[in-house]
């Protein structure tokens, strides 16, 4: 067992984590107080306008402390919340307000008459006003025929969200104090701007000023709470830990917080105004082991803390990550059910020096992760050559354990992927994981995935003459009737046209996203705690973070293509087993009548077996889409790049898609995850699955890209099967591969739990990348999973 | 011929395989084997050559079989094939597009089987595995397995036979002597009923294995536990006492009797002789487990 130490969760942890495992009820405060504040600053510079409103949101919601709780703070009114953001969108509440409890997807509970009344008095004050209807004034009719169609939340706007994936920079604040980054900020407005830059730099200054006041006061509120609850408690022992949670919550985030506990405190306060602030999936805390760790070595070697104590504290913190369970509308949430949040910590890999960075604290947050196994909170385990077999084996056994949930990142292959995006060795070094599978640099950069663009359509249509072969409707470019393809370069060709065609509308369309986002909803505080920006003046939404962004664009179903390829350029091209008149034939007619073609289909090579044949043809349409997208110019420079990331989107864009020369029938689910082989179809045993996806150029697919795989508990069932799995999993990242996640779940299981969902209201699956209860997914969603290739002790 | 192109009939190579053998390992089984062993899992193994597996099941009735074969009809309940008449020759499983109809293995050469077990050669560097020869019985093919297990050992590959101890020339045993480990089956003690189980005696088996032993060669032993078969404590305690004697011994396999195989029989137009055989109570299995462990030798339940 070596380092693990193994503590059990107390009876008050059990409590609070049982409190969010509830469906999620609709907290209308955030909207409420934020419309308020817009009706009253109309007018003013939009920047200083998101600070007051933040501000207004922060003084005047409700504050509530737990019993048992030694962190507090609440991002809704509720145990497990959703807010509403309707900078944003607005609408769809409204419209869906009636059946967000019945839906079924991501469930909340039914919505009372108070939610109801606040949300019809201050939801249409942003008709036009919110990023979602100014984006749909702004686009094309091209854009806007595709969008939907081919892209899937392709944007911020079209998913209801702001940017998400963001880790900002927490031991800045934890070692200054807001305080001092205010001052500084005051310093700065004591002098006259002259130049554009430095009154925009001077706007954005007293936003910064507004914003950080905004955190300190909120915390000073759930001072003053504790201190009332402190005076009315009969039990002493509680009387002294709200006396204890007054004095810290007084201190920090405003000062340095100088022990274990008060560095928790304070990256949970500010953590909860990011996300009240500017709210998507993958709002993250970076590498928390890596800047808590001098904190809580000090207070272990003075004998203030124990290690007992540290990791329910931990416990505590992982949990309150959870309060967050954000609806989407009907329409996003397709693409990704579950209730993402994607809160991720990074642990392991190397540090900036290129050394071991695994320490006492890594091992504690992962026991800690080990008793509280939620959904929001995720770990993402780095795996370098520098780490120790005995760290790797931990992280395998968390998994196990945890039937899946950890992702595993190669150090390696991210930190190439990374320095090829022009990121110093010492950044990149320091990369975390945000959202799906995104490497970022924490505190430096803003990289965000949006959405997802339909590879399969895109094959669809050079194989349709441009025309959708559901609708009929022309969606894309006329390449060429497809009878008459004479080789397969003609048919790679098309598919190169529709693809470079698809891809700048989808620039296009995220472009104009862009440009909106960074005149609506600038993001003050996130701004305020990234140095580059803050340094600048230039909010986050205007790439202050400068050469650290990237936008990239999800590519789904691309072993769909690959697989369709390889069977036409072998069966058409090489054995002329059937002609392209009569595979399109087939194709038309879902196949059928011609069965004996799609067996012959079904039997082609494909992704996942580790055959050179077709996985070296999604190299190709990954390097080809790569190299497309870095032709784009992105707002102030932003770099567009590619990623391979499906969320639940496969469901939904495979309902648009006809049927293909892999063998799948029109409307069926396209490939889970992102690269992760078509369901059932890597049949060739794990290793061969994995250098399938390990020889790929990985930095072609520099957004990430997401593998998952599926183990039959049994194999990994002993000391030495798992002490095996953990260097396969070494072998995986040395040798090329970037991301794997596993799901440790027998079928027989999964079905269980679909016929008695209430035995297994806390049974977590991965979905795509991120933890989903699996009683909250949607049956096709759970028979999908059941569906995956399980890799069985062989 | 050139040693790389010896051929044998692969029915399946298993990648990323956690068990037959130390670290992370791809297995290759090929077809033919000396033995008939009534409770084979794997009786696509047993003959050396290429032979047509029936799933009517799978059948949709698409017709692309009809009148191809004088010795193959398609039913409303999918095809059947005359056994009596069919030469496996294959043509029916090409234009089956539902796999009802499918060959059981493939000839392979030396040099198709090497590329394709060389490819996860960094699985095997970084956890101390290797390629299993396994089957069938390995040494039945015993010029292409013995030109595999040097070309393997040659680009610094770990290679084990899995193997039923009865080579059947000297080649054969010779591939024993040059695996670098050994997953050697033993199937009862009696000779008598050793014979009536598998179809041969035990005793060359058990002299190859002294052999082996003599020469020192890592030895996994795998016993399978079958009920009335190979369970009794008098033919344990027997086999116990010999592998104690054998010295090189490192692990001991038991592999309690499962009826995963019945659907191949079916599929083959076989008949299962050990219908309505019990699996062993967990108790008893545990039971024989502790028996073999008063030898010193490690022994686990399952490869």
């Amino acid at each position: 067992m070596g380092t693990r130490k193994t503590f059990e969760m107390s009876d008050r942890v059990k409590k609070l984590r049982q409190a969010v495992l509830e469906t999620p009820e609709i907290c209308v405060e955030r909207a409420m107080y934020l419309t308020q504040s817009f009706m009253e600053t109309e007018g003013e510079n939009i920047v200083v306008r998101r600070a007051k409103a933040l501000s207004h949101i922060l003084e005047n919601m409700t504050v509530a402390i737990h019993d048992g709780e030694l962190l507090v703070g609440n991002t809704t009114s509720k145990r497990r919340g959703s807010f509403i953001i309707p900078e944003i969108q607005w609408e769809w509440y409204l419209r869906e307000m009636d059946n967000m409890s019945t839906r079924s997807w991501d469930r909340c509970q039914p919505i009372g008459r108070y939610e109801r009344e606040q949300m019809q008095k201050y939801l249409p004050y942003w008709k036009d006003k919110c990023t979602w209807d100014k984006v749909n004034k702004e686009w094309n009719d091209t854009v806007l025929r595709l969008n939907g169609e081919i892209f899937m939340t392709h944007t911020s706007s079209m998913s209801g969200q702001h940017f998400g994936h963001i880790a900002v920079d927490y031991p800045r604040m934890l070692t200054r104090g807001l305080r001092d980054i205010i001052n500084e900020a005051k310093s700065y407005l004591e002098k006259l701007p002259v130049s554009p830059d430095e009154l925009r730099k001077y706007a954005a200054m007293r936003a910064a000023v507004i914003a950080m006041e905004a955190v300190i006061t909120f915390s000073k509120r759930y001072a003053a709470l504790a201190a009332d609850m402190a005076r009315d408690e009969k039990d002493p022992a509680r009387r002294a830990e709200l006396m204890e949670i007054a004095r810290i919550c007084e201190k920090v985030p405003e000062y340095p917080a100088e022990t274990f506990r008060e560095a928790l405190q304070s990256i949970l306060i500010l953590y909860i105004a990011l996300r009240i602030e500017a709210y998507a999936p993958g709002v993250s805390l970076g590498r928390p082991d890596q800047y808590l760790y001098p904190y809580f070595k000090r207070d272990i070697e003075n004998g203030v803390l124990t290690e007992e104590q540290c990791v329910e504290l931990l416990e505590m913190l992982l949990i309150k990550m959870n309060d967050l369970a954000c609806l989407m509308s009907s329409e996003t949430v397709e693409f990704l059910s579950g209730f993402p949040t994607l809160a991720s910590i990074t642990i392991g890999g190397v540090k900036r020096d290129g050394t071991d960075s695994v320490n006492p604290l890594t091992y504690l947050f992962m026991e800690a992760e080990r008793n509280v196994r939620l959904t929001a909170e995720e770990f993402v385990v780095r795996i370098s050559r520098e780490n120790s077999d005995e760290f790797v084996m931990e992280a395998c056994r968390l998994a196990v354990e945890m039937k899946g949930k950890i992702k595993f990142i190669s150090d390696e292959t991210t930190i190439a992927m990374l320095m090829r995006d022009g990121k110093s060795l010492e950044d990149a070094r320091d990369f975390v994981v945000l959202g799906c599978a995104s490497p970022s640099s924490a505190g430096r950069s803003l990289d965000i995935t949006a959405g997802a663009v339909n590879f399969a359509y895109i094959l669809e249509l050079a194989l349709n003459d441009g025309k959708s072969r559901i609708t009929g409707e022309q969606i894309g470019l006329r390449t060429g009737n497809p009878r008459k393809f004479k080789s397969y370069d003609e048919i790679w060709e098309a598919f190169k046209k529709q693809a470079e065609y698809v891809l700048s509308v989808a620039v296009s369309s995220r472009n104009t996203d862009r440009l909106i986002y960074a005149e609506n909803v600038p993001a003050p505080l996130h701004s305020a705690m990234l140095p580059a920006c803050f340094e600048s003046g230039l909010d986050i939404v205007n790439v202050g973070a400068k050469m650290f962004a990237t936008e990239s664009h999800g590519a789904v179903g691309v072993p769909n293509v690959a697989d369709s390829l390889a069977a036409i350029k072998k069966l058409v091209f090489e054995e002329k087993r059937f002609t392209m008149s009569e595979l399109i034939d087939a194709l038309d007619n879902n196949f059928e009548g011609y069965e004996v073609l799609r067996g012959a289909l079904l039997a082609a090579p494909k992704f996942g077996n580790d055959i050179d044949y077709v996985d070296s043809i999604v190299s190709d349409i990954l390097e080809f889409a790569s190299s497309v997208l870095s032709r784009f110019e992105g707002i102030a420079g932003t770099k567009h790049t590619l990623a391979a990331m499906a969320g639940t989107g496969n469901f939904v864009m495979g309902s648009k898609v006809g049927a293909l020369p892999d063998g799948r029938l029109a409307g069926k689910p396209l490939a889970e995850g992102g690269i992760s082989p078509s369901q059932g179809k890597n049949t060739s045993g794990a290793t061969a699955s994995m250098r399938s996806v390990a020889k790929l150029d990985h930095t072609a697919i520099s957004g990430g890209s997401v593998f998952n795989m599926r183990f039959n508990p049994g194999a990994v069932d002993s000391e030495e099967k798992l002490r095996k799995f953990a260097l396969m999993l070494r072998t995986y990242c040395e040798t090329g591969g970037f991301h794997v996640q596993f799901n440790f779940l027998s079928a027989e299981t999964l079905r269980l739990a679909q016929a008695e969902p209430h035995n297994y209201r806390d049974l977590l699956v991965r979905v795509a990348t991120y933890s989903a209860y699996f009683v909250e997914l949607s049956k096709q969603v759970q028979d999908d999973i059941i569906l995956k290739t399980e890799f069985k002790e062989v | 011929m050139a040693a790389d192109e010896y051929t044998a009939v692969v029915f399946t190579i298993t990648r990323g395989s956690f068990v037959d053998g130390w670290g992370i390992r791809t297995t290759i089984f090929l077809k033919g084997c000396p033995l008939r062993c009534k409770w084979c899992c794997n009786p696509e193994s047993q003959q050396p050559y290429p032979e047509l597996g029936v799933t009517p099941s799978e059948c949709n009735q698409c017709g692309a079989c009809r009148g191809l074969c004088k010795s193959l009809t398609l039913e409303s309940g999918g095809p059947v094939v005359d056994r009596a008449r069919c030469t496996n020759c294959g043509k029916c499983a090409e234009v089956c597009p539902t796999k009802a109809l499918a060959m059981f293995g493939e000839a392979y050469t030396v040099e198709r089987a090497f590329q394709e077990l060389m490819r996860d050669k960094a699985y095997y560097d970084r956890s101390g595995g290797g390629v299993t020869i396994g089957g069938g019985e390995a040494t039945m093919s015993d010029k292409f397995t013995y030109a595999l297990v040097k070309k393997l050992q040659e680009a610094g590959v770990h290679v084990a036979i899995d193997t039923c101890g009865y080579p059947v020339s000297p080649l054969a045993l010779k591939v024993l002597e040059q695996a670098d480990l050994l997953l050697f089956d033993l199937k009862g003690f009696d000779p008598e009923r050793h014979r009536r189980d598998t179809g041969v005696s035990n005793e060359v088996i058990h002299d190859t294995l002294r052999h082996l032993g003599a020469l020192g060669k890592d030895i996994i032993i795998r016993l399978p536990l079958v009920p009335g078969h190979t369970d009794d404590d008098e033919t344990l305690r027997k086999e116990a006492a010999l592998i104690a004697s054998v010295g090189s011994v490192r692990r001991i396999d038991l592999i309690p009797y499962h009826d995963f195989g019945a659907v191949k029989y079916e599929q083959l137009g076989r008949p299962y002789k050990m219908a309505g055989t019990p699996r062993l109570p967990d108790e008893r299995v545990e039971e024989i487990r502790r028996i073999f462990e008063a030898t010193g030798i490690p022994t686990q339940i399952g490869g």
